[in-house]
Parts: C-alpha cells; structure tokens; sequence
C-alpha cells in the first residue's frame, strides 16, 4: 500500500515536472489565442472588466470580433497565475500544465476503481509522458482543463457522488465547447450503464445533468456559439460546398475512422504545427503490439467496466468528425485516456504471459529488448520535442511578435506614435501582451483592435508630417514615403517578418 | 441429403451470383487499360505467329513497355481471343473466369482449415459470398490485371497442398503445379510465394515430414516447369529486377530527405548522437511499416481505397463499410479461439502486404491483392461469432432484418460509385475514349500521311490492339527508343502512320498539311486553332472535352 502512494507521488513529480521544466520557452511560439487569455486575464485582474470592458464576461471574444466566442473557465483560471507570476508566456500556460498534472493522478484513481491497481499505476505513468497529452498541456489548452473536470466527474459518479459529479460534469462545459457533445454521451452512458439502486436515485442524475445542459446552453447563448460550431464543420464550410450532401456524409464518418487510423495514432499524429511534433504519432510506435495486445483483452475480459472504457474511446470523436479538420489531436484529447488504459492493460497482459511462460535468460533477453525499444522511442521523442520542435516554433511567424516589441518596448518614449501592421493576425492584442500595457488606461482610451495609446495597427497610413514615428510593416510592402527602413526583424529560418521604419 | 443438396445449391447461387458480378458488361466496362490491351495484343500475336509483340519465339516474360511481365495471363487469353476474336471481352474472360473459381476455392479452403471446428461450413460459405461481392475481387476480376489470376493459382496452390498434406499425396503434385504457375503470372508473386512456402512448411512440419518423397518428386516438378522461366532469368539477368528496381521504396529520396531534414535541427550536437537517432536502418524500418499498416487502416479499407489508376474507385475503399466491425470482431474471435492450422491465414494475412510495402507506391490493392481472401475469412469469422451469440427468434430476425438492409445500401453504393460515379470523376486514369479514337482514326488515316499522337492521350498499343494490326508487319515498322522514362517504360516512337510523342509540344509542333494531331484537349489551346479543323472531340462521361483530333 506503501509503496504504492510512493510510486504514485513519483509518477506525479515526473508528470508535473515534465509538463512545467521551460514552460514559457518551449513551444518557443506563443500562439494568438495564448496571448488573448493572458491579456485577458491581466485586465480582469487589474480591473474586473475584459479588453472589451465587459465586467466579468462568461464570454470572451476578440475585440469586437463576432465570430470566435471562447468559453472562460481557462480565462479565469489564469487570473491566480498571472497574479502570482506576472503576466508572461509561464504563467497563461501554467493552468494547462497544473491540471494536466492533476488529471494524472485522476487516471490514476479513475483506473483503480475500473481495473486492477497495477493497471492504474501503468496507466498513470503512461499518461505522464505521453506525448498527446504532454505536448497540449504545454501549451494553454482549455481541452486539458476539460478532461480533467471529465475524470473528475466520472470519479465522483462512481463513487456515488453525484450531485458533485454533475457540477463538475458542468465545469468542464465551461472550458471547451468541442467537448460538449462528448460530455452529453458520456453522461448518458453513464446513466445506462450504472445499475440503479433506486428510481429516485436514476431520476435525481437525470435531472441534474439535464438542468446543468440547459443552463450551460443558455448561459452561452447557444445560438451564437453553436453557429461557429457549425460553420465549421464539414456540412456548412464553403471549401466544400462542391460535394454532395452523400460525399460530405462519407467525409465525416472517413473523418471519424481516421481517429482509428494507424497513420494518426503511430506515424504523423496532428500535423498542424500546435498540435504534434509533426515526426511521429500521438502515441508511441513501440507501444503499437501493447495497444493491440490491450484491445484483445478489452473484449475477452469480463465485467461491465470494459464497456465505459470502450465508449469513453468510440463516443470521444464524435463530435471532431464533423470539422473540416480532422483528425484534430486536442479536439479528441479525450480519447487519450482510454488508449493509456488500453496500453496499460496490453503492457500487463504481455509481462505477465512473459512471467508465466518464458524462464531465465530468454525471458531477461525479452525484457532487455521491449525496454531498450521503449527507452529509445522515449528518447526519440524527447530529442524531437526539446530540439527539433523548439526550433520549429521559432521558425513560426508569430515568435517575431516577442522580439519585436521587446524592442519596440526599450524605444517607444521616443516616438509619438507607433504603427503596427496585423499581417501576423493579433497585433493588437500581442502588443498589449508584451508591453504589459496598463489594462485601466488601455479601458480608458477606449482602446480596441485598430488602436490603444500611441499603437495604431492595421489599416493605416501614416504620413510624411507626422514626426518621430515608428512604422512596422511585412517585408511584402514597402515603408511609407519619406521613411527609412530601420531594421528587420527575422525568426530563426532567417525570414524575415518584420520591417521597422521612422522618419 | 436434403440437407446437402441445399448446401450444394446455396453454393451454386454464390457462384452464379459470382460469376454474373463479374461477366456482366465486361466487354465495355472498365475501359481497356494499357496493360490490358498489351497483353491482350501479345495474345493475338501468339496466336497469329507464335511469338511476341518484339518477335520472340513463345516468351515466358513479356517484355511489354520495358517492364516485363510474366506471359501466362495472355497464353490463356489465347484460346478466347481465337474464339472471339481480339476485343475486350475475350482478354478479360481468363480473369472472370479464375475469378469466378477462386469464389469456389476460398469455399473449399475455408472447409479445410477449419475442417474440425462445428462452424466450419457457415464460415465456408459466407466467405465465399464474401469474396463474391468483395469490390477489390470484382474490380480486379473484371480486368486482365495479372493479379486476379495469381491470386486463383496461389489459392489453389494452398489448397491442394493442405489437401496434399492430410490426404493423399497426389494434391501435393497439382499444388507445386499451380504454385509453379503462379510465378508465371506475376512478378510479386516470387516474394509472397517464398514466404507462403516456408510458412506452410512450419505450419505443417511435422506431417511433412511423413511425406518427404511426395514433398521431393513434387517440388521437383515445379522445378521442371519452371525451367523456361530460370533460363530466361539465366538469359537476361536485368530481367529479375526489371521491375523491382522501378519501384523500390529505396529509389525514392522520400525517407534520406526525412533524415536530412531532421539532422539539420541537429546542428552542434555530437555527431555519433544524432546518428543515433536520424538514421537510416531506423527510418526505413518505420517507413516499410508505416506502409504495411496502411493496408490495414481504415482510410484504405473502407474509404479511399488504392488511389493509383486503374485501381482507385471514386468515394470507396476496398471493402464494404458494414463489415468493418466484424473484421475487428473477427479478429478477436480468431485470436481468441486460435487452433494451430489457423497460422496459416495469419501467415496469409501478414505475408500478403509486403512486397507493396517496399514499394514507393501504397497503399496498393494490386500489390497487395492476395489480401482479400484471409480477409473475408475473418469478416466471415466475424459475422458468424456475432449471430451466433444473438439468441434465435424475433431479436436475431430483427438484427438480420437491419443488418440486411444496412449491406443492400452499402452494395448499392458500391455499384453506384463503380459503374458510374468513377468514370465521371476520374476517366483519364481508366483511359475512357481509346476504341473511339483509334476507330475514328482508322476510319480517316487513308487521308492523311501522317498521324502524331501525344503519348499521354493514347498509345500505340491501343492501335495494334483495337486496329487487330498484323504483328508480322508491327515487327517491321515498329521504331522503339529503348531509354526507359522516370518509371521505368521504354517508349514506342511510332509504326506505320503513327507518331507517339512522349513529350508532345504543340508550340513546337512541326505544322504540316495532311497530317492528323492527337492530343488530350488542354496540350493542344483553343478548340480550333487558327486554319485548323477540329475533325473530332471524344467527350468524358461527365461531359468535359477529352481527347481531341484536327487536321490543317
């Protein structure tokens, strides 16, 4: 029992100190979205109001964008941490890391009561370094937040306590709306799947979850949030209004079985450059034998447990299918659960046939291999993850965001005013990020996406009389008349981003 | 005896129904593709003369355009092409027919390796009906595509030597028979059946050995008849790797620029180290496997199938969705229940996506084809295991019921997206219009000195074939530029009137009168360039221009 709490504390160092070693370097890029919670959370603290003077919003939106509505248990859960640490790339991600960390333990606890304890500290452990979930709680993923209320909730539901469960069931709506269909499955299976003591008790979570559903639809008006949910998916996107209303189902159930594909799960995982690597699968290649060694199992075990964990899997990307963009590794992040489970269970399943079966010098032979494979697939991802990766994200266009308003920082006293292109979507809000500017005045002046202080962005067009100006512009234009160019700046694939000019 | 007679009939349909998915319209659908009409092209000249397209005496391996395929697919087109004369029908009915019997076969081989188990005859039968309505087994049937007939010979090869091994050792002769026949059909097959062989001799090793004079005068047969086929290899060595070479993963600088790329971010970190890591026995490795999972995947079961022309049919993978999940069901009950003679549809299984998966070209559902019968097996385990556990009475029939209807949708969009979806999406890669062009053209080449011809709108083979051109005369004329292309095909330059421009420029183009252009529509701008007649324009099934045809 001892040794087991040890083990577990040892599991959770490792996953919290993988999860927070360099956290505001690497990734090295701190994406439009990052950036919007961090100032977001550094007005609410300094004034109770967001960038749009909203007091205490359930909504966060870009300005006076329409389209993009976020949901805002992250915005608020960064508030603490920018107190704490001030406002920088460390601590916007420092929830994502925290609770992914937390949501170790979860699996950990969550596993127990399904299965065996040994499947739980594997499962545990597997999480830790596993590079889906590592690599989204590096970053600030509302996903991250929402599976950990997810476990949270499933945890208090089997351990009877149910009225918590289905507040904490109503947290995770508040993180991430890609969520939301998956929670509403997974709360309905669950309601299947228990086997009820009492009427009253079935009709109680019914109720509850119900109630939590519609207030979470009306709290977030659901007609505006939904719509950015449908649009994007494959059935209203204009890139594909060209095929048939038969192609575009077949879309989306080719989207749903890719999730299954062995290209995502071991080869390329999600390529878009925040989500993946790029060079390898969300999961391990090594431990393809022990998923499938795991899936095997799943079938031929008895009990009702491996239905949850099954169901968990299969309802978990439903909802990403029908996105244009599929397979997306943080839309069904919480698929990543159940293939822990699944490996863990393989894992056991192979060392313990092994045990049985195999006798000295062979067996250690065998061990010696599946762990030098193991180690040098971890060692792979490491290296992949902490040199080419980082030197991936300072390629990305919006890491000359940093460099450039650190200079622009040391110099703007001696401008009156300074002109900032938005080529790079997010000037606004990243020159605000960085320059720490002063939430009450930026409320004061009204400020917004096109202007705050003496920063204009996009569109502009400065003029030849005005003195002492700062002009910023892409490489793809040249400076206004009667400027001179100043400097570049580059990222680290030496393209250069920005160009600085004055008069 | 009743009882056997329904068995007997129900069999009887499934072959029927086999046989009528395959024969029906194959004379006009698929379009003939340019392998097909080589080998049907090679067929005639056998018959006519005895020797090839390039006037060797009975070949073993055609050389074709320079990738030589092994000859049998059109020794046996020969006997339909002398009775129906050379057209589509009489190239493909080898394939339909071999097709149709592998449907029998796949019966005959599940009876066998599942002889002890009670569910040994449903398994049988669904697994025939299976690979009966299977798309990948139909499209490949109802095309002279080498692989349908390798695939009847390898089966039978299984077969008779299970047959060989349990009963009498008389099979073990007709099983080296097809086995060394099979070698004659497909150039892949010298991989697979190397390791088919050795997985049968493990499998059936210890009765084997109670066998070993059958086994030794059996395997000496093979050797007799494969006598021709070492010669020609002894002969021409380049022949071996004609087409291996061509396309080997290894040619292609795919994985080398993946390695680069990666060692590149490891500028300054100690050399041994990166090598480590970057390197190429690891990348290749994970690159081979890589490919040898897609065959697996979804994408290519179910959804997208081998997207290489003429094997891609539009929206649909190889197999039908509905019987995904007892593929994935089939496979835990054959893990769950595994007897010992069961290694062989594994060994099938595994053994038959290897030699695409060192190709450059996956997934492939050519390469791969022995695929599909332990495939159905499985699907069939699947099936049975499921309605099996369902119990009999209103729930079962109402499963049935859904299940029934289910596969009748799926099957409809299969035949929808096969007969008439693809040629309207893709019909350049199934060469739609060819026996038009060649029939318009030979109408008109009486007027004209000269035909030029871009070689990506036709071929020259397609003339020999549709115009029945005397090989004696073809051998004479033939001018051939024997320096092989980036995949690996030699290019025949012209005979008689037709010019073959591999690299056809119609800005460069030489204009002369009485001389006929044949181009795809967009390498020739404007419909009728200026004094120029547009004398015909094939139009694709979805009404787009095709190939077009002018003259001054």
């Amino acid at each position: 029992m001892k040794k087991e709490k040890v083990f577990l504390l040892l599991i959770f160092l490792l996953a919290f100190f993988l999860r927070v070693f360099r956290l505001g370097e690497n990734p090295y890029n701190f994406q439009k979205n990052e950036v919007f919670i961090g100032s977001s959370a550094w007005s609410i603290l300094k004034t109770g109001k967001n960038l749009n003077a909203k007091t205490l919003p359930l909504i966060f939106q870009y300005f006076e964008r329409e389209k993009e509505r976020h949901l805002p248990l992250y915005f608020y859960l960064s508030v603490p941490a920018v107190a704490l640490f001030g406002l920088n790339e460390f601590s916007v991600r420092l929830p994502s890391a925290l609770f992914g960390a937390l949501t170790v333990l979860l699996v950990y606890f969550l596993t127990k009561r399904l299965f065996k304890k040994s499947i739980s500290l594997t499962a545990s452990l597997l999480l830790a370094i596993s590079p889906w979930h590592l690599h989204l709680c590096r970053q600030a993923s509302p996903a991250i937040i929402s599976l950990f209320f997810i476990l949270l909730g499933v945890l208090l539901f089997l351990k009877k306590k149910r009225v918590w469960a289905a507040l904490v069931f109503g947290l995770s709506l508040l993180s991430f709306s890609h969520h939301w269909l998956f929670v509403l499955f997974l709360t309905s299976f669950l309601f299947f799947w228990k086997d009820w003591q009492s009427k009253k008790e079935k009709k109680a979570w019914l109720i509850s979850c119900f109630g939590l559903f519609v207030l979470a639809l009306l709290l977030f008006k659901l007609a505006a949030q939904s719509n950015a949910l449908i649009f994007s998916s494959v059935f209203y996107d204009e890139f594909l209004s060209d095929l048939s209303t038969l192609e575009k189902t077949m879309t989306v159930l080719e989207n749903y079985f890719d999730n299954l594909s062995f290209k995502f799960l071991f080869f390329s995982g999600d390529t878009y450059i925040n989500h993946g690597v790029g060079e390898m699968g969300v999961l391990f290649l090594s431990s393809l034998p022990l998923v499938l060694i795991g899936l095997y199992q799943i079938f031929v075990i008895r009990g009702k447990e491996k239905y949850l964990l099954l169901s968990w899997l299969l309802l978990s990307f439903i909802q990403a299918s029908f996105s244009r963009f599929s397979p997306d590794s943080e839309k069904t992040l919480a698929a990543v659960v159940p293939w822990m489970i699944l490996t863990a269970i393989g894992g056991l399943t192979f060392f313990q046939g092994l045990a049985k079966r195999k006798k000295g010098l062979l067996r250690f032979t065998i061990y010696a291999f599946v762990f030098a494979i193991f180690a040098y697939d971890l060692l792979s991802y490491f290296h992949i993850y902490w040199v080419h990766y980082h030197k991936r994200t300072q390629s990305e266009p919006e890491s000359a965001y940093k460099t450039l308003l650190e200079k622009v920082k040391e110099k703007k006293a001696k401008y009156e005013k300074i002109y900032i292109t938005n080529a790079i979507d997010g000037a606004a809000v990243y020159s605000f990020f960085y320059l720490k500017y002063d939430p009450k005045i930026f409320l004061q002046e009204k400020g917004d996406r096109k202007q705050f202080g003496k920063f204009f962005f996009d569109p502009f067009s400065p003029q030849k009389e005005e003195k002492k100006t700062l002009v910023v512009t892409t490489p793809l234009v040249g400076g206004p008349p009667g400027f001179e160019k100043k400097e570049e700046i580059k990222v680290l694939n030496q393209s250069t981003i920005f160009v600085l000019w004055e008069n | 005896m009743g009882k056997l007679n329904l068995q007997k009939n129900l069999l009887l349909l499934i072959l029927l129904l086999a046989f009528l998915l395959r024969i029906i319209k194959v004379g006009s659908f698929p379009p003939l593709y340019t392998d097909e009409a080589s080998f049907g092209y090679n067929a005639f000249s056998l018959l006519k003369t005895g020797r090839d397209e390039y006037g060797t005496r009975l070949p073993v391996i055609l050389r074709s355009f320079g990738d030589y395929k092994p000859a049998l697919s059109s020794y046996l087109a020969i006997p339909f092409v002398a009775v129906f004369g050379l057209n589509e029908l009489a190239i493909r009915l080898p394939s339909v027919i071999l097709g149709t019997l592998t449907v029998l076969l796949i019966y005959f081989l599940t009876r066998e390796i599942f002889k002890k188990s009670v569910i040994s005859y449903k398994l049988s039968v669904i697994s025939s009906f299976l690979l009966a309505i299977s798309p990948w087994h139909i499209h490949l049937s109802r095309m002279s595509m080498l692989v349908g007939i390798e695939l009847f010979f390898m089966t039978a090869g299984i077969y008779f030597f299970i047959k060989g091994v349990k009963e009498k050792a008389g099979y073990l002769f007709l099983s080296s028979l097809c086995f060394a026949l099979s070698l004659y059909v497909y150039y892949g097959t010298r991989l697979t059946l190397a390791l088919i062989l050795i997985s049968l001799f493990v499998v059936f090793r210890k009765r084997l050995l109670q066998k070993k004079k059958a086994i030794f005068l059996s395997g000496l047969l093979a050797l007799v008849i494969l006598i021709p086929l070492f010669l020609t290899f002894l002969k021409n060595p380049a022949i071996l790797t004609a087409r291996v070479k061509w396309v080997s993963l290894f040619r292609y600088p795919e994985v080398r620029g993946r390695i680069w790329d990666a060692i590149g971010f490891d500028a300054g970190m100690p050399p041994l180290f990166v090598r480590f890591l970057h390197n190429k026995p690891v990348y290749y490795a994970k690159d081979i496997l890589r490919r040898f999972l897609q065959h697996f995947s979804p994408s290519f079961l179910l959804f997208q199938g081998d997207q290489a022309s003429p094997f891609h049919i539009w929206g649909m993978g190889v197999s039908y969705l509905v019987f995904y999940p007892f593929l994935l069901l089939g496979f835990v009950e054959f893990v769950r229940h595994f007897k010992r003679e069961w290694w062989l549809i594994l060994f099938w299984l595994l053994i038959a996506p290897l030699p695409a998966s060192l190709t450059a070209y996956t997934p492939a559902a050519n390469r791969s084809f022995n695929l599909v019968v332990p495939l159905q097996i499985i699907t069939a385990l699947g099936l049975v295991k499921f309605f099996g556990k369902v119990k009999k009475g209103l729930q079962l029939n109402k499963i049935l019921l859904l299940f029934t209807f289910l596969f009748l949708l799926n099957f409809v969009y299969f035949l929808r997206q096969y007969g008439y979806i693809t040629l309207r999406k893709i019909p350049r890669e199934y060469r739609f219009g060819q026996k038009e062009l060649v029939r318009f053209i030979t109408a008109k080449a009486d007027d004209y000195d000269q035909v030029i011809a871009s070689e990506k709108a036709t071929g020259y083979i397609f003339f020999l074939f549709y115009e029945r051109y005397s090989p004696e005369k073809y051998w004479q004329e033939a001018e051939i530029d024997t320096t092989l292309n980036d995949f690996g095909f030699e290019h025949v330059l012209g005979f008689n009137k037709y010019r073959f421009k591999r690299n056809f420029d119609w800005i460069e183009e030489e204009k002369r009168e009485k001389v006929l252009y044949v181009a795809y529509d967009e390498e020739i701008i404007g419909d009728e360039p200026v004094g120029y007649k547009l004398l015909k324009m094939i139009y694709y099934p979805n009404g787009q221009p095709g190939i077009k045809v002018i003259a001054l």
